[in-house]
């Protein structure tokens, strides 16, 4: 068991960084919004695994599944709304502001 | 006292059921007609009632609820509905389609602020935070101009990283203390505590915009719509404070140290680069959006101080003083900051200059007299709410012996009273320019001079403190 939840404590951490190292190498946005559920994910199996008997990580992980949908639905429109701006989804094109 | 004769827990709900009601009533209504004069009265009614219905409301006690009414909780909540008041008429100058969903969008912000601070449990403080973030992504780029979109863009993914940072930080949290109710933390495991408290830093660090997490606020207050950067500085950035202030007080026990040496770092480099970066900018929303950075750096010395004194064993006095001071500068940060950015309304031109407000002085007396008094106060200059704020704070910490730290904060304030003087000077000394047009209309004067009057009477009444001092018994017992 202690075994088990190592592994699959370092399988979430991995995608984590997964996830993180695809939203700040990648420029295309679809590609960061797929990477950022990947990270949001990362975040649900940890909190499926650290549960135990307790229901409230299970309930914490729905409400994440069904936030991350919804930030993904906000998140496509912006890229829309982008994208009938500059006819591209590349979110390098977005630097008018000086960084 | 109570207002109408209903039931403790109706009573206690209110406010969001008229901030809810509100915003489905003007979705409905956005259907048939299209006035922007009725969404924002229906929108200013709906926000005062709720704060009136805040204020005063008897405070029940509901056992064993996700939900907790006591007084602190019901000063963040007003706090948070004044940011959404504030912004709530000066939003309609620039709105010009759909304004039915702004000011829908703006009342269930509003709603998420609400829940958000009614509880002290963090499951449900993360789906309202959510709620908040999510509305802001659309608010910030609602007006799809070319600069908004990048605003929006820039916010939603920095805002949709620091998701996931808070969900992995919430779990180990979880593992730690075997529960989410910040109430009952007894079990404690210090392994997976520390990991919790790196993610959940860098989590609500990034809607803070703490130092090596700010890059997008920057951006973002500069190509928002002026109203939008008010709130978002003001009602987003208090609302991450406040759930920062219900974790670090009261939720990461035997860790002070670790809490300590973090925030202690963070808020020196937040201050610094703040201010630094300020002196040499010359557009008014990036100095402002700068000087929103380093106010950031000057809250968060709240949570190191309250660490300090947790790990040195002092008594919960120091710790309720030390809150105290950080739930007054809150207080007055809204009106600092929210006022200065409305302020910006009355320049017709986007993106505006330094050399843009020159001479508004002689063109719009009133309204140059108050963005003065605005950055005075958050300049921190005497017989200004900014210098109640900062004395306090500083005098907190100082109380708890960190001198050293409140000697550097105090640098920090001389340094940051350069770059708000070069924008003075820039309005009264300056000849103003042809092409640029400074508005002298009413509703762009009147939000910006009742945000000076308030700072300066929290100036003025220098010991508002002890009227806070109370509330703070409700998070730290003693």
């Amino acid at each position: 068991m202690m075994v088990f939840m190592v592994l699959a404590e370092s399988l979430s951490l991995l995608l984590f960084v997964i996830g993180l190292y695809g939203v700040m190498s990648s420029k295309v946005g679809i590609k960061m919004l797929i990477s950022i559920e990947i990270l949001v994910n990362a975040g649900v199996l940890n909190l499926v695994l650290v549960a135990g008997s307790s229901m409230q990580p299970i309930i914490l992980a729905l409400m994440v599944i069904a936030i991350s949908a919804a930030e993904s639905v906000v998140g496509l429109s912006i890229l829309v709304a982008i994208y009938r701006k500059f006819g591209k989804v590349n979110i390098s094109l977005l630097k008018e502001m000086k960084e | 006292m109570t207002l109408i004769a209903v039931p403790g827990w109706l009573e206690s709900i209110l406010p969001m059921i008229f901030v809810g009601f509100a915003g489905f009533l003007i979705l409905a209504i956005g259907m048939k007609v299209d006035s922007g004069k009725a969404f924002s009265s229906i929108t200013f009614v709906a926000l005062a009632l709720s704060l009136v219905s805040v204020v005063w409301q008897s405070y029940d006690p509901v056992a064993g609820s996700l939900v907790t009414f006591n007084p602190f909780n019901a000063y963040f909540a007003a706090i948070l509905i004044i940011s959404s008041l504030f912004v709530t008429f000066p939003a309609l100058r620039n709105l010009t389609e759909r304004r039915d969903i702004f000011y829908s969008l703006l009342l269930f912000v509003t709603l998420g602020m609400l829940v958000a601070s009614f509880t002290m449990n963090l499951v449900v403080m993360f789906v309202a935070f959510e709620a908040v973030s999510i509305g802001t992504y659309v608010m910030a780029g609602f007006h799809k101009t070319r600069r908004a979109l990048e605003a929006s863009a820039k916010y939603f993914f920095t805002g949709a990283v620091s998701t996931g940072f808070i969900v992995i930080g919430l779990s180990y949290y979880f593992q730690a203390t075997g529960t989410f109710d910040l109430t009952a933390v007894t079990i404690v495991s210090r392994i997976p505590l520390l990991t919790a408290l790196a993610f959940l830093i860098i989590g609500f660090g990034f809607k803070l915009a703490i130092f090596p997490m700010h890059q997008w606020a920057i951006d973002t207050y500069d190509g928002s719509e002026n109203s939008v950067s008010a709130l978002l500085s003001t009602g987003s950035k208090i609302l991450a404070f406040m759930i920062m202030l219900k974790l670090f007080v009261v939720g990461f026990p035997l860790l002070g140290q670790s809490v300590f040496i973090f925030f202690t770092i963070l808020a020196i480099l937040t201050m610094t680069y703040g201010n630094i970066s300020a002196l040499s900018e010359t557009r008014l929303k990036r100095l402002l959006a700068y000087s929103s950075v380093a106010q950031a750096g000057y809250m968060i010395l709240v949570f190191s101080a309250v660490a300090y004194a947790q790990y040195n064993g002092m008594s919960a006095g120091y710790i309720q003083f030390i809150v105290a001071a950080g739930m007054l500068y809150s207080l007055i940060y809204i009106f600092m900051k929210g006022g200065a950015f409305l302020a910006l309304n009355s320049i017709g031109k986007e993106n505006p200059g330094l050399e843009d407000i020159s001479g508004m002085g002689t063109r719009s007396p009133a309204l140059a007299l108050s963005f003065t008094v605005l950055l005075l106060a958050l300049a921190g200059i005497p017989l200004t709410g900014g210098f109640t704020a900062k004395a306090w704070l500083f005098l907190s910490l100082i109380n708890v012996k960190l001198w050293w730290l409140a000697v550097i904060a105090i640098l920090n304030s001389a340094i940051s009273v350069f770059y708000y003087f070069r924008v003075i000077s820039y309005m009264y000394r300056k000849e103003p320019l042809s092409g640029v047009i400074i508005s002298t209309e009413k509703s762009v004067i009147v939000p910006v001079a009742l945000a000076a009057a308030i700072v300066v009477a929290l100036g003025i009444y220098f010991y508002v403190i002890y009227f806070i001092l109370p509330f703070v018994g409700f998070l730290v017992g003693g």
